[in-house]
């Protein structure tokens, strides 16, 4: 009974273990850590429908294929696009593609929704431009924003 | 080593061994993780060099004038997550220790689920972040402008200003609670001591939970130590929620040479997508 003990309490601190080394906290300034998954990475190319350019986020839409062929509306959230400006992304960037193919690198929604916090946008001129922070933490330890 | 011994120790190691492979697969799931936009989410951003000395009024006081960004690069950085020039204070140097909360209220802040947590927060539901949150959690920059009698603060975030007079005149008796409270300033050799009472409940001092009382007393301060620098220290007293008064680490703030842009709140989806997201996961709340 004692060994079975220890070997459970052994396995569930080398679970802990694996769970703190891979799982940072990471607390940015609003609520993407609870909405978005960032240990993964998704890019969803497709038609640039729409653009709202306003505070706290700029959101975009861009409609996919995806897997069986049918066409799904993904919704992205980027960046204020104060910050995003910072970067020297231009609201004509996303307004002069209105219709055209883009491709969207983002993190997924944690509801599995289409929908996503966007990091960056390639654009039909072959430029990938920034539209968020850095939301993808797979291959990197977050830090504070 | 025992038979039955060992077969616990091989179950542990195969755990371990799966956790590794599952771990190691979201990361290949991944693809290569690059962004081919270069110096992504690094920065080779430098902190500002002193600048040499402040500026001074005509009265001799350091002019805290001047449009300030957090961290030391004077500028906004937005894919330098963890760059350290960013930072208003190195936790390693000057660490910050947590709220001396009481237990009801250390009980209270622990109790908040994750996405309550999300959805209280005054930067998800886009409610002024008041003081000291205006310095304290606030990653955009502020514009400072010292008058002969004022100390005027205006916030990028949500539009936001404070008017702060500079006379050291005593608070009046019972202020209605604001959210940038009742700030009265004066000056201590080189530091600018703003005093500040009557604060909206609504207000947290930093992004997970820290709720204050109707007692709580903030005392900010606030010296340029050169040209390019901005120092900022606070102390909050709080005796329905804290133990004792807590200070935080002096925090820096660089100048910018940029204006202010408008940021007001009009179209926030966040609140309602946590809320969403709290039904599906916790299950139905007010």
């Amino acid at each position: 009974m004692k060994l079975v003990l220890k070997g459970i309490i052994l396995a569930a601190l080398l679970l802990l273990f694996a769970l703190a080394a891979n799982v940072l906290p990471v607390f940015a300034h609003h609520g993407f850590q609870a909405e978005y998954d960032g240990s993964k990475v998704i890019y969803i190319t497709g038609t640039l429908t729409k653009l709202e350019w306003e505070n706290p986020h700029a959101y975009f839409w861009v409609e996919a294929k995806d897997a069986t062929g049918k066409v799904t509306t993904w919704t992205f959230e980027g960046a204020s696009p104060i910050a995003v400006k910072r970067t020297g992304t231009v609201r004509t960037d996303f307004t002069s593609n209105i219709g055209k193919t883009v491709t969207v690198r983002a993190v997924p929604g944690k509801d599995g929704t289409t929908k996503g916090a966007a990091e960056t946008i390639k654009l039909p001129d072959g430029r990938e431009v920034v539209v968020g922070g850095k939301r993808f933490f797979g291959d990197a330890k977050g830090g504070e924003y | 080593m025992r038979r039955r011994t060992a077969f616990y120790v091989f179950i542990a190691i195969s755990f371990l061994a799966v956790l590794y492979m599952l771990s190691d697969s979201a990361r290949a799931q991944a693809g290569s993780g690059q962004v081919s936009v270069a110096g992504f989410g690094k920065s080779n951003a430098k902190p500002l060099p002193p600048g040499g000395p402040a500026p001074r009024t005509a009265d001799g006081h350091p002019d805290l004038s001047g449009v300030w960004f957090p961290g030391k690069i004077g500028r906004e950085d937005l894919t330098a997550e963890g760059n350290p020039a960013r930072l208003q204070f190195d936790p390693k140097v000057t660490p910050e220790e947590k709220p001396p909360y009481q237990p009801w209220a250390a009980d209270k802040v622990k109790k908040l689920s994750t996405l309550d947590a999300e959805i209280l927060r005054p930067s998800v539901n886009c409610m002024p972040r008041g003081v000291p949150g205006m310095f304290m959690t606030n990653p955009y920059p502020i514009e400072l402008i010292l008058t002969k009698t004022e100390l005027i603060q205006l916030d990028e975030l949500n539009n936001n200003f404070r008017v702060i007079p500079t006379d050291g005149h005593p608070h009046s008796k019972d202020p209605d609670p604001t959210f940038n409270g009742e700030g009265v300033a004066h000056w201590e050799g080189d530091t600018l001591i703003i005093d500040t009472i009557a604060i909206d409940e609504r207000t947290w001092n930093n992004f997970v939970g820290w709720f204050h009382s109707d007692q709580e007393h903030v005392v900010e301060r606030i010296s340029r130590p050169s040209m390019n620098y901005l120092s900022y220290q606070v102390t909050i007293e709080d005796p329905k929620v804290l133990t004792r008064p807590w200070t935080s680490a002096p925090r820096t703030w660089s100048l910018g040479h940029e204006a202010l842009q408008e940021y007001y709140c009009t179209n926030n989806r966040e609140e309602e997508a946590l809320k969403a997201l709290r039904d599906l996961t916790e299950g139905p709340k007010k």
